[in-house]
């Protein structure tokens, strides 16, 4: 029993809200749905995510979609998991699939831009309630109103464990930076310069504002199918899932913090569960939003040895036209990250590419394809590898 | 101080919603100038931050344990943009003996810090009352 992809459509990527919410979800089903050569009465299940880390309530908007969209279905949920959000809504899409429930189902990620970092939003009292629930009880009081400290402190242990620099971390920046600059839907599309990473404002250090992501704006959707149903365009399906969330928040008192158990252990199940190993890969889409654990991921991937990220970025492996391309989209720190939709967003990068749709950034020739999503500082995380047929 | 007010008022509010009764009676001691946590009593796991349930074997017998007052720096960083802190706001993971690395605000100024650093217990009073941990550098070592 195999998962089908039929289609997939994102939103570009954007600074703030440019259509409403339910426009934007919309737009990316009615596309998907084209994109799959399906009429949108043939879908059976729809599976969401909430509108954003923070902010408004999206509580019943997966209820009211169902009118909205004029979809009877036989399933309809809104998941949340942090950064992981929309693919676990992809998990039990696809298991509604594999138990032979449902024949067709969409999957929507979607966030609204939360803006922490702006004075006004930062300092709000309001804002408290939401950092105690986004990062814990404990933490809260000691001043966490982010995540970037937490990744701050990860990425001076990398440094001190293994001798990464600043410079390798903008290297890969300026990398992201060039292949945003070939993808319409990115965010960010103004070339950058390694001296532009090097001098940019330091946020939290070693982590200066180009080495990090923003959160952003925007929505993805993807059309999943039983074996038997087939869409228009080439003909690719799921190969291999794994999940793994390790009991930790952020920082654990003592599991390592440069390396990840979540991302070893749900792409080795992915791996196996595909029968392939990490270097059969041919395209990869990883979720990281710091340059310096980005490298890390990379690793813990398996795509290399521990500590060596930097020195294969650096000789141009990991390039569109390397010897395996990741991040053909930009990735998060370029393309932007609008966390609930950002594994759909990579979802439909690696789909393009498999197809051979991806334009300016099309990788030669992929066969297998893998799509990494995260939540917390790696604290869980899913793997999920296409193959195109 | 309305603002101040305010950020006591949502706290209290998400504690009520988030919290438990360890975590405020960790905060509790901390005022009395105690700093402690949970240890297991059936496998002696040690806990931080202090939980109602051991989360090495689910045993509910706990006890309050002193935590070390010394411990070595393992990483740091400053905010630039500090949130109830004024800004740079210094932090980071000091490593105590048997219980692991604990995230703390840091005494001391980003440049002077090396990792590896002994570093020592403070106790910080806020303005609204409350108490917190910090470490500073003992000038021992690093």
């Amino acid at each position: 029993m195999k998962v089908n992809v039929l289609g997939a459509a994102v939103t570009p990527v954007q600074p703030s809200l440019k259509t409403t919410v339910k426009e934007m979800i919309l737009d990316v089903f009615i596309r998907a749905v084209a994109d799959a050569g399906i009429e949108p009465g043939d879908v059976e299940g729809l599976f969401i995510t909430p509108q954003g880390f923070a902010g408004m309530s999206s509580a019943m908007l997966a209820c009211n979609l169902a009118d909205y969209l004029g979809l009877s279905l036989k399933s309809l949920s809104m998941e949340e998991c942090g950064g992981t959000s929309s693919t676990v809504a992809f998990h039990y899409a696809m298991d509604e699939i594999l138990t032979c429930r449902n024949s067709i189902n969409v999957v929507i990620g979607l966030d609204v831009k939360f803006e922490p970092f702006e004075d006004f939003e930062f300092g709000l009292p309001e804002s408290i309630f939401t950092q105690h629930s986004l990062y814990g009880i404990h933490f809260a009081r000691y001043g966490i109103g982010t995540p970037v400290p937490f990744y701050a402190l990860s990425s001076q242990r990398y440094m001190h464990e293994y001798g990464v620099t600043p410079e390798d971390a903008a290297e890969l920046a300026v990398l992201l930076r060039e292949n945003a600059c070939k993808n319409p839907n990115a965010q960010f599309r103004k070339p950058i310069t390694k001296e532009d990473v090097l001098t940019s404002r330091m946020i939290s250090p070693p982590l200066r504002l180009l080495d990090c992501t923003t959160f952003s704006t925007g929505a993805a959707a993807c059309v999943l199918a039983a074996e038997n149903i087939r869409g228009k365009k080439p003909h690719v399906d799921i190969r291999g899932f794994g999940e793994f969330h390790h009991a930790s928040n952020f920082i654990p008192p003592q599991a390592s913090i440069t390396t990840f158990e979540s991302v070893r252990r749900a792409s080795a199940e992915a791996y196996g569960a595909a029968g392939i190993k990490p270097g059969d890969i041919d395209v990869a889409e990883v979720y990281d939003v710091f340059t310096y654990t980005e490298l890390m991921v990379y690793e813990d991937l398996g795509f290399f040895e521990k500590g060596t990220a930097a020195r294969h970025v650096r000789d141009g492996e990991t390039r569109i036209d390397g010897r395996l391309p990741i991040n053909p989209s930009g990735g998060r720190l370029s393309m932007g990250h609008p966390a609930g939709a950002t594994p759909m967003l990579e979802f439909a990068e690696v789909l393009w590419q498999l197809r051979g749709e991806a334009g300016d950034r099309q990788v030669k020739a992929p066969g297998l394809g893998l799509v990494h999503a995260e939540h917390g500082m790696l604290n869980g995380g899913i793997v999920i590898i296409m193959e195109r047929h | 101080m309305e603002l101040q007010e305010a950020i006591r008022s949502y706290t209290q509010k998400a504690l009520s919603y988030y919290g438990d009764a360890q975590n405020e009676e960790f905060f509790r001691r901390l005022k009395q100038k105690e700093f402690v946590t949970l240890r297991c009593t059936r496998c002696g796991k040690i806990m931080f931050p202090p939980r109602p349930v051991c989360p090495a074997c689910h045993s509910d017998k706990l006890a309050w344990v002193a935590l070390p007052r010394t411990g070595t720096l393992y990483a740091f960083t400053q905010q630039q943009k500090a949130f109830r802190f004024s800004a740079p706001d210094v932090i980071g993971l000091v490593e105590l003996e048997g219980v692991g690395r604990i995230m703390t605000k840091i005494n001391g100024s980003f440049e002077d810090l090396r990792i590896g650093m002994e570093v020592e217990l403070e106790f910080l009073v806020l303005d609204d009352g409350g108490v917190v941990h910090q470490f500073r550098p003992t000038g021992r070592n690093g």
